[in-house]
């Protein structure tokens, strides 16, 4: 799977792409434990270009966000729609992720919040 | 005028007090054997629709006859709720005859001579003898030959008191005719039955706080146990260590005085001592010599293994059979445990070990003490731990076999074949009528439980799907301890929510966060019609009503398995009417492809249930799966499909 990062006034963006599955899911985590060795300490998920979420696909994430709580550093998951917000809401989890609207928002919050 | 009279009369009367009394003891009863499960009491409740009958009666016409009448048969189904626990059909037939032949014969002879009241003080005499056996007759009860005992234990003398006092009350006036008879006495004779309702709530009710709270301490050296053995896999640890473990827990958790376990030697059929907790004497004869001394027993048992289908061990060993032996002296069969003191076991359990399709071994735990017998929850439990160490055994066997051959790719048939150990057994009839299922894993994934398990004797059921994320081995071990919290705590509380936040508790920080799981639980009993569901993040319930032909979708709150151990589970309620219908499904069955690439959907999975309503379980079933099939033609199913219908 590819994965776009740029960086915007030291917040990582990261835009994730196509399908997140089985097949993906081991990879993104082992991507994100990379991230999280670098120094960022603000990281927002674009999910606008993916296009398909499996439960393996949620277990990364899952795995993605409590491994980042634990470092502390804040994240945000935003432009969530189509199946794969449907698959989010459906597991409950729309309220245990940390997930904003648009890019824009989270790039505020999390500006706001240093 | 004469109706107004007639009510006046009767508001003003004692008969209106009385029925009250009655009424009340009607509604209790009725609610306390709603609440809980009450052993054998379906003639308990007959009693208080006696009462108001008989009431009703003498508001109309008053004569001693019905009360004497129907304290007879109020006594006589005394007898045969105490014979229901412990058989005396002899003496209850024989006690049975005399109550209601003198009784009879008296008020007839009163109802011919209403001028000789000596009939009535004989009836009197006659019942409160009666009542004196029935008191000796309860006093013959005791842990030792009965089951559930202890309600009568704790309440006989009470009850006796209750009906010889409103016995013997009656001495006073045997026609009952006096205001003092009519206001006092005749309402004493309900003191016993209100007397044990009472304590039957109370009981029962300790009972269930004693069982939770054995549960939830229980379920935590459960899951420590589990966790152990996980890591097990991880750490390849001996076999005989995960044996060790499996026995101390047992033994600690049945509170058993010791436990063996013997391992089946398949070069010459035997079953070898390989762990032992505590002392345990072999189950078959021994040389004079050796049996008087305990460490020569000990010796002589590890050296002398027993051959497959000798002793009840061995028996139940090539048998592949559970065993309980309650009472070993009443039971007979193991002849050779009951005269040494050395030798003695008073209670016996043993429990085959499948691993690979075979017996592998047999777990066995004994009491040695008269006082201290095995019961049926410690026999359920044993073999919930046998048969979860079996299954991890299992894996673990496969696993390490798996890990010398480096076969990784063989991981995944693996994974299908512990899958398929998980499935419901064989089930009742008119349960297999009410609940189809149907369970396809796609290859490469396997992710998807279901279970059926039948919660009493009632034909009270509980269903479950589940879905664990990722596949392979490490999911199907979750799918093991999600099912064995479920076997194990399923029939010990009425609550549906309970149960979900329990395996809730068990999963979360036991496990790889990934593989969460999202689980539907319901039970339905299908003779109060009620239904109760609690959701971890499934997809919601679909119901189907029969009297409108419309979907209801019912939904709980609550996280996904494995997330957050304090998780909160909503529980929801409903009744299902004849005819009504109810759908469970994973994510396989509405992601299911066709070759284009376009989804099954949930509105499609709607359609084809709504234009089925009116067949068996079985058969919309069949037509979902059909109609699954046609849409799907040749292209490959790329997630495991599960679908439960169950019809009320």
């Amino acid at each position: 799977m590819e994965v776009k990062l740029k960086n915007k006034n030291g917040i990582l963006l990261v835009e994730l792409q196509e399908e997140i599955d089985l097949f993906h899911a081991n990879k993104l985590k082992l991507y994100f434990n990379k991230i999280f060795e670098s120094s960022h300490k603000r990281i927002v998920l674009n999910f606008q270009d993916v296009t398909y979420i499996d439960s393996s696909g949620i277990g990364a994430l899952l795995n993605i966000f409590k491994e980042s709580k634990k470092r502390e550093i804040k994240i945000l998951f935003t432009n969530i729609h189509g199946s794969v917000k449907k698959v989010i809401e459906l597991t409950k989890l729309d309220d245990y992720f940390p997930i904003v609207r648009t890019q824009e928002e989270a790039l505020e919050q999390l500006g706001a919040a240093e | 005028m004469q109706i107004v009279a007639f009510v006046s009369d009767f508001f003003s009367g004692p008969e209106w007090f009385r029925i009250i009394i009655a009424l009340i003891l009607l509604a209790m009863t009725q609610q306390i054997s709603k609440k809980y499960e009450i052993p054998y009491i379906n003639g308990l409740k007959r009693i208080p629709q006696l009462l108001v009958l008989r009431e009703l009666i003498a508001a109309f016409y008053f004569t001693p006859t019905i009360y004497y009448i129907s304290d007879a048969i109020i006594l006589v189904i005394y007898l045969w709720w105490l014979n229901s626990y412990s058989e005396h059909r002899k003496t209850t037939t024989t006690y049975t005859i005399i109550v209601i032949g003198i009784t009879a014969a008296l008020v007839t002879a009163y109802e011919f001579f209403p001028e000789v009241t000596l009939t009535l003080f004989a009836v009197n005499v006659n019942l409160a003898v009666m009542i004196t056996m029935f008191y000796f007759l309860m006093n013959e009860v005791s842990v030792y030959n009965t089951d559930q005992a202890g309600y009568i234990i704790t309440n006989r003398t009470m009850i006796f008191i209750f009906m010889l006092v409103g016995r013997l009350s009656l001495f006073f006036d045997p026609t009952l005719q006096s205001v003092w008879a009519q206001y006092i006495l005749l309402p004493f004779s309900m003191l016993a039955p209100i007397y044990y309702i009472f304590q039957y709530d109370i009981y029962f009710y300790s009972l269930q706080v004693d069982n939770e709270e054995f549960n939830s301490q229980y379920l935590n050296s459960l899951f420590d146990f589990m966790q152990t053995i996980g890591t097990a896999m991880t750490e390849r640890i001996e076999v005989k260590a995960v044996l060790e473990y499996v026995m101390q827990a047992i033994v600690q958790y049945t509170d058993a005085e010791a436990g063996i376990v013997l391992l089946r030697d398949t070069d010459d059929e035997t079953l070898r001592l390989t762990c032992r907790e505590g002392y345990f004497p072999p189950p078959y004869e021994l040389p004079q010599i050796v049996a008087t001394r305990i460490q020569s027993v000990e010796t002589y048992f590890e050296n002398t293994p027993i051959k497959m289908g000798q002793t009840v061990i061995g028996e139940a060993a090539k048998n592949n059979e559970a065993l309980l032996i309650r009472n070993t002296v009443e039971d007979g069969r193991m002849k050779a445990n009951i005269r040494e003191n050395t030798m003695y076991i008073s209670s016996l359990i043993a429990i085959p070990l499948m691993v690979n399709n075979e017996v592998f071994g047999i777990v066995s735990v004994i009491h040695r003490t008269k006082r201290q017998l095995f019961t049926e929850l410690d026999y359920e439990r044993c073999k919930v731990f046998v048969e979860y160490a079996s299954l991890t055994l299992d894996s673990l066997y496969n696993y390490s076999q798996l890990l010398e051959k480096q076969e990784i790719e063989r991981e995944v048939n693996i994974a299908g074949e512990i899958q398929k150990k998980l499935l419901p057994g064989r089930m009742p009839k008119r349960i297999r009528d009410m609940v189809s299922a149907w369970s396809q894993p796609a290859k490469g994934v396997s992710g998807d439980y279901y279970d059926i398990i039948t919660l009493n004797r009632a034909g009270k059921l509980a269903v479950v799907i589940c879905d664990v994320a990722g596949k392979g081995v490490p999911a199907s071990l979750i799918m093991v301890m999600i099912r064995t919290i479920i076997h194990l705590v399923a029939g010990s509380t009425q609550d549906a929510s309970k149960v979900v936040s329990w395996i809730n508790r068990g999963i979360a920080g036991r496990i790889d966060i990934e593989r969460f799981a999202t689980l539907s639980y319901i039970t339905f009993d299908p003779n109060t019609n009620a239904l109760e569901y609690s959701n971890a993040a499934h997809h919601p319930l679909v119901i189907l009503r029969a009297e409108d032909g419309r979907i209801e979708k019912i939904d709980s709150e609550g996280l996904p398995i494995g997330l957050e151990r304090e998780a909160k589970y909503e529980r929801k309620t409903t009744k299902l009417n004849p005819g009504d219908a109810v759908m469970l499904y994973t994510d396989g069955i509405i992601e299911a492809m066709n070759p284009a690439g376009e989804q099954y959907e949930e509105e499609r999975l709607q359609e084809v249930f709504i234009s089925n309503a009116r067949k068996t379980s079985d058969e919309i079933l069949k037509a979902i799966r059909n109609d699954i099939d046609g849409f799907v033609g040749s292209a490959k199913q790329h997630d495991d499909q599960t679908l439960i219908i169950m019809k009320a």
